[in-house]
């Protein structure tokens, strides 16, 4: 998992990640340039075998939520 | 080849407006809740038998607040969906599910996206509807089994975001599955 927190890191710069049981929640500031994002993305980690889902949230989406539904900030 | 498009999440996130938009992209759309009402009529008298009604309303306030009761009535329901769900995918075409209980319904998708929301939306969206907060909560107290599964999108904020986001889903989809 810690190989996939680094390549979100770097490819995304998201402000925070959350995780909760088996899914992943990336905060970001903006949601530009994300299907290029998302397409390097599922390049990056496709030799990665790991069970893990991933959310993507704006700062204004992510104010929605009570921190507890988020899980554990982990960034 | 069929293509299956599954929707999944609990209630009130948003899997109608979801499925719809694929819909819109030219899926035949197909709901496991009209599948669930087609075979809740069929399956009237064994229901009436167990559960002293086969009201809808009435069964509904039996199983959403006990547990036992709700897996009694998904045993008589769920296989007779499953195969109605079959005898409909018969064409070689590109269909989405919309099921909230796809993981119970033991449905295999070629895709699925699982929609969420924040509970404070969910709240908002089923008081509107007529939903008491404790009929709220007991619902999605039962629905704890609906885990985040394949693509996670969020619908707590606008629709036109929800539709950027349906937007890059289905151009991946496009490239990646051939549609």
């Amino acid at each position: 998992m810690e190989k996939i927190i680094e390549i979100i890191k770097e490819l995304f710069k998201p402000v925070e990640i959350y995780k909760s049981d088996n899914l992943i929640t990336v905060i970001l500031n903006t949601e530009t340039d994300m299907e290029e994002k998302l397409s390097k993305f599922s390049k990056q980690i496709s030799s990665i075998d790991e069970d893990l889902s991933l959310r993507f949230l704006t700062i204004e989406e992510k104010n929605k939520f009570d921190l507890n539904e988020l899980g554990v900030k982990i960034f | 080849m069929s293509f299956l498009l599954c929707i999944t999440g609990k209630i009130g996130t948003g899997k109608t407006t979801v499925a719809y938009y694929f819909k819109n992209k030219g899926f035949e759309y197909i709901s496991m809740d009209d599948i669930g009402h087609e075979v809740f009529e069929k399956k009237k008298y064994e229901i009436y038998n167990i559960f002293g009604t086969a009201n809808r309303k009435e069964i509904a306030n039996i199983v959403f607040n006990n547990e036992e009761k709700l897996r009694i009535l998904e045993n008589i329901l769920h296989p007779e969906m499953k195969k109605v769900l079959n005898e409909r995918i018969t064409k070689n075409l590109n269909y989405v599910i919309e099921a909230a209980i796809k993981r119970r319904l033991g449905i295999i998708c070629d895709l699925t996206i699982t929609v969420t929301a924040a509970k404070e939306i969910i709240f908002q969206r089923l008081t509107s509807r007529g939903l008491s907060k404790t009929e709220v909560e007991n619902i999605l107290k039962l629905q704890n089994d609906i885990i985040p599964e394949g693509i996670i999108i969020d619908n707590s904020s606008s629709l036109e975001n929800l539709q950027t986001k349906l937007n890059i889903i289905y151009n991946q989809m496009k490239k990646s599955n051939n549609l």
